[in-house]
């Protein structure tokens, strides 16, 4: 296993490869749940057992490292995604922990009730997580079932041994209770894992079938238009002037499909914000994106600037357009300046215009819009700026 | 003057056809494959060509095996784009016009054919009337870049494809094996024939370099995920037959 150890099968679909994104996007936060609520165990433990005098404060060290774990796991990755040297040693840590804390009990109190395990759901809640975990792969069952039966056996068989080495496997009838019933819940906390994994398999499947459904919505509008759009032109219509709305429509529509991506690349955000209008709009200038990508959310908010600020060019500016753009910082300054008679700052500051409106959408994302002083030659220039990736 | 224009959609090789015959008064031969097209620059002479990016035929054969897992990195051929036309275009010093729509699957293919070829002559097949223009200028010697297409290219300051993909021999292979579809270490690392443990090494400065090349990629969580989403949604240049000839 490793970084991202979900094997993608000779035959994948794009259905798998997004289970695959999902479940690794699941992961980090179940681990980091798991680690939590181990720690939260940990502490009512301290609460709840008779301890040697030397275990209170093991335990309660061991409960404020978990919550600590729990954290770092939140932040940055869990043992899981990290690859099997770190899956290991949380394994291990599991096993060790449980055998330490049993020795740590007043004496005989380990599994002597008859009514479970002491501290057993500290090994039991990381099980859910391994139920979800694919382990071998989507495709590779027989692996994946081998290493689930095997983390089970060992997980149940685990206080068996520690009573047998504590108590020199004299075992009494509540000790085999005791882990009998451990074992039932060790059972119902693998359902849950795999209950988890089942519903984020319902979820991919009902997002696929959302997205093929605007696919073909989208692409059956297209058509429809097309063959109108070829009546139209048969029965004498302007032919230019039904090749400006198919334009149009290509371009929506185009649009749509590009920013189901969550990256999109910065040239073709312009080229289509350009291509709408047709020969109305004149690229006097553009600029160099090359292989600028800029994720989905992001992408959104530029392509309806872009287009509000085009639309002014082309309704006010007089159709041509020069525009120049930067990146620093990961923040995206981009400069429009268009030929015509200028905007003044009172029409720029209007409230509830187009131009204030996609302001506060830009502001609200750490971005902003702003009228630059007039050129020499005239017209109006503004700068929109806008960052990359969310702010920390 | 006779004109090579390599072209597999129909209508987009009419308008180039019927632009070149009436503008410039010469001849005009049309090929729509690619391997073809590579026979006749060999036997044939040209003044100019007019080449397309990417073939729709050769891209969809080339991605029905790549699903299947069918490609190899050892493969006697990998995707066939124009890039391998405009190679061949170059070393016949035949002056060269890029004819194409710049869709998002062709956006490093463009950097590239401008960084690695000097291809000097891009014309975007969504503007009518200027492809004549652009064939004249490239005749002449002269540049002849569309502002549109202008826009694939990068600025100064970004690092080159060079500097951010091709740097190493391994990291080379590892971007092909993740355009591949393979995502875990140990697969790639067999892929490319490196250990788990050095493919987990490099990834993060992989990660940095795709990052100061397109800041739009994230430079949080897991590398690995990162860099086989780039590779992935870009495969048709990871896995150009041209690019890795350019770059072993």
């Amino acid at each position: 296993m490793s970084d991202t150890a979900w094997r993608l099968p000779a035959h994948w679909s794009p259905s798998v490869e997004l289970l695959a994104t999902t479940t690794y996007k699941l992961i980090r936060p179940f681990e980091a749940m798991a680690l939590l609520l181990q720690a939260t165990n940990l502490f009512a433990s301290a609460i709840n057992d008779r301890y040697k005098p030397i275990g209170l404060p093991v335990v309660l060290a061991l409960g404020v490292v978990h919550l600590a774990l729990a954290g770092l796991v939140l932040r940055h990755r869990g043992p899981l995604t990290r690859g099997r040297t770190w899956t290991a040693a949380w394994i291990a840590m599991i096993f060790v922990v449980q055998m330490l804390l049993a020795h740590l009990l007043a004496p005989g109190d380990f599994a002597a009730s008859g009514v479970g395990v002491p501290m057993g759901n500290y090994v039991l809640i990381p099980l859910a997580v391994f139920a979800f975990y694919p382990w071998g792969g989507f495709r590779d069952v027989g692996r994946r079932r081998l290493i689930e039966a095997g983390l089970i056996t060992a997980i149940v068989l685990h206080p068996l041994l520690i009573l047998g080495l504590m108590h020199r496997w004299q075992l009494t009838g509540a000790h085999v209770r005791s882990v009998a019933l451990y074992a039932g819940w060790a059972l119902v906390w693998f359902l849950v894992g795999k209950g988890i994994a089942w519903l984020c398999r319902i979820a991919v499947q009902v997002e696929t079938e959302a997205l093929s459904a605007s696919y073909n919505t989208a692409l059956g509008d297209l058509h429809t238009y097309v063959e109108r759009a070829a009546d139209q032109i048969e029965a004498g219509y302007e032919a230019r002037e039904v090749a400006q709305r198919l334009r149009q429509l290509t371009a929506t529509r185009r649009r749509q499909l590009l920013l189901q991506d969550d990256h999109v690349g910065a040239v073709d955000i312009f080229k289509n914000a350009i291509r709408a209008h047709g020969d109305r709009l004149r690229l006097l200038s553009g600029p160099a994106l090359g292989g600028l990508t800029v994720p989905r959310e992001y992408a959104i908010l530029l392509d309806q600037g872009l287009a509000d600020l085009l639309k002014n060019v082309v309704v006010h500016g007089g159709g041509l357009v020069e525009m120049d753009l930067e990146v620093a910082d990961s923040t995206m300054t981009l400069d429009v300046r268009d030929h015509g008679p200028g905007l003044e700052p009172s029409q720029f500051d209007a409230p509830g215009s187009s131009l204030q409106r996609l302001r506060e959408r830009l502001v609200e994302r750490g971005g902003d819009l702003q009228l630059r002083p007039a050129p020499p030659g005239g017209g109006a220039a503004v700068r929109l700026t806008l960052p990359l990736q969310p702010r920390s | 003057m006779r004109i090579l224009v390599v072209e597999d959609m129909g209508i987009a090789a009419d308008m180039a056809h019927n632009e070149l015959t009436q503008a410039m008064s010469c001849e005009s031969v049309v090929v729509a494959d690619p391997v073809a097209a590579l026979d006749r620059m060999r036997h044939d002479h040209f003044d100019a060509a007019v080449i397309d990016m990417l073939f729709q035929a050769h891209s969809d054969e080339f991605e029905r095996r790549r699903r299947n897992g069918e490609v190899r990195l050892t493969d006697a051929r990998l995707h066939l784009s124009g890039l391998a036309l405009l190679q061949a275009a170059g070393m016949a010093r035949t002056p060269t016009v890029l004819w194409t729509s710049g869709e998002p699957n062709r956006r490093l293919h463009l950097m590239f054919a401008h960084e690695q070829f000097r291809c000097r002559g891009m014309c975007p097949k969504e503007v009518r009337g200027t492809l004549a223009t652009a064939v004249q200028a490239v005749i002449a010697g002269r540049e002849h870049i569309d502002p549109l297409l202008r826009m694939h290219l990068p600025t100064r300051s970004t690092p080159t494809l060079r500097e951010t993909f091709f740097s190493a021999e391994s990291r080379r292979a590892m971007w092909r094996a993740m355009a591949l579809g393979l995502h875990d270490h140990a697969r790639i690392g067999r892929a490319v024939g490196i250990t788990a443990g050095r493919v987990r090494r490099n990834v993060e400065e992989m990660r940095r370099k795709l990052v100061a090349f397109d800041p739009g990629c994230s430079d949080q969580g897991p590398p690995t995920a990162e860099l086989v989403r780039y590779a992935s949604q870009n495969w048709e240049f990871f896995l150009d037959d041209t690019v890795r000839k350019v770059y072993p």
